[in-house]
């Protein structure tokens, strides 16, 4: 910074200057612009004379003159001040000359913290070396001095840049030496490696004792209920396959028993048929002709014309009166004296006539056995009459008594048939029922099938895990209560198959990745391993400990090659083109 | 002296004492590898200071 004033006074013109146009307060490097007597060379002279200017004799003679003229005229005489410091104000000096009539100049150095002190010209000659020339072409000058600062800056800028390469080179020849940085991060990762490895083997025998366990309570469990709803289902089908196969015989005995019996039947009353065709002759010959009502009902007998399963009951009532009747009849012949000895007659005859032939005579009557036989045929013939009646009624009576047996037991047929027939819709309705639920019997079936499907796979987790699946399904309770004392299990206890078949599977996976975690941390430590070995059997590099020390080297240097090759030739092109002044 | 200048000049530009040495050096027209030398056995460079 410089600060300055200035009282010049004519003495002749009586007139007094002072600095009006340039400004008391200027910075260090300036460029001041301007017409004539504006004050420019005067300031000039005055920041010269403060530093004894008029005093060193490597100043131009002309600003020699040009000073004196200033300092010791007769037309004209000056006071000043000035100070003037560098940019930290590290050094400041004052000079005055503050007495028209004698011209002394006071400097004054103040450097650092310390106080002012007067400097003298012997002492500002060894300290400093003061410059001060005012060019007689000062524009070209200034161009001159600009075109040489850039050349010694791109220099200076080209030395810098080449010094940063080459500390950029000497850090990367650092790791191909012995590494310090890299080895110690290669140790640490060794570490760290090596820690999460450990940690792996510790988990990894608790994770699998823990999956181990699970699953023989998962297989277990599930092998149980699956087991049990295999045993209910099949209970369930057999039961349906047995009440099948129990109508569908039913059926078929029905159907052979309905038709065996309207076969029964429809034979029954052929031979009814036949019976009463033959005994109706008969029975018009003998029975009186005063029973005609009884004789009408088995003329009009209907005997195929079966009502409500049951044969023609007024035919039914003249037979069991006819029955009667030749029973009456019978007892009433009976009864005869004639009839007894008629057939005692044809008893000795029937016995007699089988020795018609034989020559033998009887005793006493000297008779031969064919004239007794013809005697006692003789006395036979006498009562042929009563005796054929009798057995005319016999044989009638036996045909009669036949033919209501053949009617009863053709009314027992057909009671069977009527019952055959009135269960027969039933065992048709019980059928249908069968057929209703043949989609519900296939629902179940495919049930079973993916029920049983399950009983055999846990059946084979069960025995995969080692465990002896016919004394868990013994012991079904005893298998499913001894898992409540792991409370480790408690939390999963709720859990339905789905979500404890994800569980397992979760398990699996996060153990197969903990495996190939360490698998990977095994190769890594080998690597790391191989890397410190390779790293440690290297020489060590001049600069391995300094490493850090080089880097801040690059930035400075950086920055430094930068502000030479850019920063400063924006500056001085700016100071080129007149357009700028800079601290 | 006018060369003294403009080193002067240059090495004013800076009020950092690691720049100043370097480009003090530098302006000796020292190698690179003396230079590197040089400021890394003054201990110039410090680590804490990146």
């Amino acid at each position: 910074m410089i600060k300055y004033d200035y009282v010049i006074e004519r003495v002749n013109e009586n007139r007094i200057f002072t600095p009006k146009e340039i400004p008391k307060e200027l910075p260090n490097l300036v460029l001041i612009e301007g017409p004539n007597s504006k004050g420019k060379s005067t300031l000039l002279n005055i920041i010269a004379l403060s530093m004894y200017a008029n005093k060193h004799d490597k100043i131009n003679s002309a600003l020699l003159n040009k000073m004196n003229n200033l300092l010791d005229s007769e037309h004209q005489r000056i006071n000043f001040m000035l100070e003037i410091s560098d940019k930290n104000n590290e050094i400041i000096f004052i000079s005055k000359k503050s007495d028209y009539n004698t011209n002394e100049i006071i400097l004054k150095e103040k450097i650092g913290k310390n106080d002012f002190d007067i400097i003298t010209l012997e002492s500002f000659e060894n300290k400093y070396n003061l410059i001060y020339d005012i060019p007689s072409n000062p524009t070209e000058r200034l161009k001159d001095l600009l075109s040489e600062l850039k050349d010694e800056q791109n220099r200076y800028g080209n030395l810098l840049f080449g010094f940063h390469d080459y500390v950029y080179n000497l850090i990367g020849d650092i790791s191909k030496y012995r590494d310090p940085e890299r080895l110690a991060k290669l140790k640490q990762y060794l570490k760290n490696t090596e820690e999460i490895k450990k940690d792996i083997e510790e988990k990894l025998p608790y994770k699998e004792a823990f999956l181990d366990l699970f699953e023989k309570f998962v297989y277990t469990r599930f092998f149980i209920y699956y087991y049990t709803e295999k045993e209910r289902l099949e209970e369930k089908i057999r039961k349906y396959n047995d009440y099948v196969a129990t109508i569908d015989t039913k059926k078929k005995i029905t159907v052979k028993k309905e038709t065996g019996t309207e076969r029964k039947v429809s034979d029954k009353l052929e031979e009814i048929a036949d019976k009463y065709k033959k005994i109706s002759p008969k029975l018009y010959n003998i029975i009186s002709k005063s029973e005609k009502i009884h004789i009408d009902l088995w003329k009009n007998a209907e005997i195929f014309n079966i009502k409500d399963y049951e044969f023609d009951p007024s035919f039914k009532k003249a037979l069991s009166y006819f029955i009667f009747y030749v029973g009456n009849n019978i007892e009433k012949l009976e009864m005869d004296e004639n009839l007894k000895k008629g057939k005692i007659y044809e008893t000795i005859f029937n016995l007699l006539k089988n020795y018609e032939n034989e020559e033998i005579i009887i005793p006493k009557l000297k008779l031969s056995i064919k004239e007794f036989i013809d005697i006692i045929k003789e006395e036979k013939d006498r009562y042929e009459k009563i005796c054929g009646k009798y057995f005319s009624y016999d044989i009638l009576e036996s045909d009669l008594k036949e033919l209501e047996r053949k009617i009863k037991e053709l009314e027992e047929d057909l009671q069977t048939l009527k019952i055959l027939k009135d269960e027969k819709p039933k065992i048709i309705e019980e059928i249908g029922a069968i057929q209703i639920s043949e989609p519900e019997i296939k629902s179940l079936k495919n049930q079973f099938k993916e029920i049983f499907e399950k009983y055999i796979y846990y059946k084979n987790m069960c025995i995969s895990k080692n465990l002896d699946v016919i004394s868990i399904l013994r012991n079904c309770t005893n298998e499913i209560m001894k898992f409540s004392i792991y409370s480790e299990l408690e939390p999963f206890f709720s859990l339905n198959e789905k979500d404890m078949e994800e569980k397992i599977t979760y398990l699996k996976e996060e153990i197969k990745e903990l495996y190939n975690t360490k698998i990977q941390k095994d190769i890594l430590i080998k690597e790391y391993e191989k890397d410190i070995n390779e790293l440690e059997s290297k020489t060590p590099h001049k600069y391995e400990n300094n490493k850090n020390e080089l880097n801040i080297l690059l930035n400075i240097v950086n920055v430094l090659s930068q502000r030479f090759l850019h920063d400063y030739s924006k500056i001085l092109k700016n100071l080129n083109d007149k357009n700028c002044f800079v601290d | 002296m006018e060369e003294y200048s403009i080193k002067t000049f240059f090495e004013n530009l800076t009020n950092n004492e690691i720049e100043k040495e370097v480009m003090e050096l530098l302006f000796e027209d020292l190698s690179y590898e003396t230079i590197v030398e040089k400021l890394i056995l003054k201990g110039l460079i410090k680590n804490d200071k990146v």
